[in-house]
């Protein structure tokens, strides 16, 4: 980690070369989050771009090198989180009540499906549905840190994970998966 | 991670699985539109030894000066001595004068031949002055040279002579040129035209002009070097070790503990001196036109280094030695109880009192250490503007023991230029804070400082 840490103090002296290497290191992981935490792809890149100036413009109040990883991870999530703050009141307050709540049938054919296939499942989540899946299923936050982050209560992160889930099954159902199965 | 996830749902795993390294190949023109909102690329990295460049060529440039300063200080030396001889002389002349003043017209010629002698007693004295200083055997020159002088005092032609003996070099050549176009030697035409030239002349001249003027330039220079090593040994030793072994390397975890930073700091400042002038006390009665003369040399330098230690986020402190070089001369006349009686016209005559020109010259080095609060009032991302106060004893190397207090004043704008070092840019206003006196106590001069000190600073912890 020897590297990373050499990295991460050029960085802090702001040296572009530095921040080059640093941004070629991290775009693909911080792309991923991104797209996770957005609708669109476009959204994704604002995300992004905010995330990466945000990143070099504090890397200097870093103090643990070796967390750096850790730190840029939490850094897109919080901007991803600001920038669903921001277009709160642009999002569509999809009332999904009708959702079936059914546990039954899994057909195996889950694992076939692509990533970005899967992606496009997790995108087409409204917002808040979304956030609270991604923080809670993916980057393993608890329910209760969710929702100070999203401001809201605990309870209101649960029943949305519940909700955000029962959509992707029924949004699954169309592509043929029916009932999944752990392998 | 989840600790909650005792229910284990296969339906979250399968996405925490896949998504929780998930990577996703960004646009690559993304970076184009982040890059110009990242902060300013100031730290331009700067290997060490540049940077140890830039000091040295600093403390160079200031050598540069001093050296040049140097050699003036000789010529104004021997300039001085000259105006003194010839304020020493005026009185004495001038009585002649007014005892003499009768209307014929030897006297008038007479009047009018002291005056020139006046100026020629300048240049001779200095050719003189010049000689003494050789001790070699071109001491035959001097007598030769001086009595061709002499001689020619008789003929017409004084003024030619003037500006052969004249050190400035500009007539020196026009006359070579004029005369060489005649006759062999610039001194030949000026003996060829007396009727009884004599061989000896014509002699030393042929055997002295190739050697005399040329060589005289050359032994002055010689002379002024040595008076100049001579003189300011101390200065140069001084110089000769630029501090720059007590850079130390970065060490690589430093970026991610709190500490206050220790920093050393070198600076060269050339400097305008700006005095205030009073006559000493009761002295105001018979000092007066007293002007900074503007032809000597007002410049000087200022170097210092030292250390500065971080108090807080907002101060510093900064301390260390100061050298400093300094020079004023100052033209000023003197009324004396002496009367002098001149003829204005046909009618009468005028008295007056005796006044004397005088002129205190000074050239001091001073040896001193200061301390200075630093107030940081702007911090940007390129560059960091502050304030800076404080007090400085400096004590007097050359001439008379002598001790100066300055109160310093700055506005300072620091940018960085590595990891660990900083260029400084500093206008910096020194008040004296007492007063140093010519010889005669006739004045009170503070001699203040103006100037644009550049240094760099490097952290070493």
């Amino acid at each position: 980690m020897t590297n990373e840490q050499e990295l991460v103090s050029a960085c802090q002296n702001n040296d572009r070369k530095a921040q080059t290497a640093f941004y070629n290191l991290y775009k693909g992981k911080m792309m991923g989050i991104c797209r996770r935490y957005t609708r669109t792809p476009d959204e994704a890149e604002d995300v992004y771009q905010e995330a990466f100036v945000k990143i070099f413009n504090n890397i200097k109040t870093l103090e643990k090198a070796g967390a750096v990883g850790a730190w840029v991870r939490k850094t897109v999530v919080n901007t991803a989180i600001n920038y669903y703050h921001a277009n709160l009141k642009f999002q569509q307050n999809t009332d999904h009540e009708d959702i079936i709540h059914s546990n039954d049938d899994y057909p195996n054919m889950l694992a076939s499906l692509s990533n970005e296939e899967l992606l496009t499942l997790i995108n087409q989540l409204p917002d808040g549905y979304r956030m609270v899946f991604n923080l809670y299923v993916i980057d393993g936050y608890s329910h209760s840190e969710i929702g100070e982050m999203l401001g809201v209560s605990e309870n209101t992160s649960k029943s949305q994970l519940s909700r955000a889930k029962e959509l992707l099954r029924k949004q699954l159902k169309p592509l043929g998966i029916i009932s999944y199965e752990h392998p | 991670m989840n600790i909650h996830n005792n229910e284990n749902d296969p339906f979250e795993d399968v996405f925490k699985d896949r998504f929780a390294d998930f990577e996703s190949e960004p646009d690559t023109q993304l970076w184009q539109k982040i890059e110009p909102k990242l902060p300013l690329d100031s730290t331009r990295k700067f290997p060490y030894w540049q940077t140890s460049a830039v000091v040295i060529l600093l403390l160079l440039a200031g050598l540069w000066i001093y050296t040049e300063k140097g050699d003036d200080d000789v010529l104004t030396k021997s300039n001085k001595f000259q105006t003194k001889n010839l304020n020493q002389k005026t009185p004495n002349l001038n009585p002649l004068l007014s005892v003499s003043p009768q209307t014929t017209p030897k006297t008038n010629t007479l009047l009018l031949s002291v005056k020139t002698q006046t100026t020629k007693v300048g240049t001779q004295t200095t050719t003189r002055d010049n000689y003494s200083l050789i001790t070699n055997p071109n001491t035959t020159i001097e007598t030769s040279t001086v009595s061709l002088n002499e001689k020619e005092k008789n003929n017409s032609n004084k003024l030619n002579l003037f500006s052969v003996n004249n050190s400035n070099e500009k007539q020196e050549r026009l006359n070579n040129n004029s005369v060489v176009s005649s006759v062999f030697s610039p001194l030949l035409p000026v003996s060829s035209q007396t009727s009884e030239s004599e061989i000896n002349d014509v002699k030393l001249s042929v055997k002295t002009q190739a050697t005399t003027r040329e060589s005289i330039s050359i032994l002055n220079k010689n002379v002024l070097i040595t008076l100049d090593s001579k003189n300011y040994s101390l200065l140069k030793n001084y110089f000769k070790t630029p501090k720059l072994k007590f850079v130390i390397a970065p060490k690589k975890d430093d970026y991610f503990k709190e500490r206050k930073p220790l920093e050393i700091y070198a600076s060269v400042m050339p400097l305008l001196n700006y005095y205030t002038i009073t006559p000493n006390g009761n002295d105001a009665n018979y000092v007066h036109s007293i002007a900074v003369n503007n032809d000597e040399n007002r410049l000087g330098f200022y170097t210092q280094a030292g250390a500065i230690f971080t108090l807080s986020d907002r101060f510093k402190l900064r301390t260390g030695l100061t050298f400093t070089k300094t020079n004023h001369s100052i033209n000023y006349q003197i009324r004396t109880d002496s009367l002098i009686v001149q003829p204005s016209d046909k009618q009468g005559v005028d008295v007056s009192f005796e006044e004397l020109k005088k002129t205190y010259s000074q050239s001091a080095n001073y040896l001193g250490t200061k301390i200075e609060v630093q107030y940081i009032f702007l911090e940007g991302e390129a560059l960091t503007h502050y304030l800076n106060v404080g007090l400085e004893g400096a004590y007097r190397l050359n001439g008379g023991k002598q001790f100066n207090g300055f109160a310093n004043f700055a506005y300072g704008v620091t940018r960085r230029i590595g990891d660990n070092s900083y260029l400084f840019i500093e206008p910096t206003f020194s008040y004296s804070l007492n007063q140093q006196s010519d010889n005669n106590s006739f004045l009170l001069v503070k001699p203040n400082k103006i100037g644009f000190n550049i240094g760099v600073n490097f952290k070493i912890k």
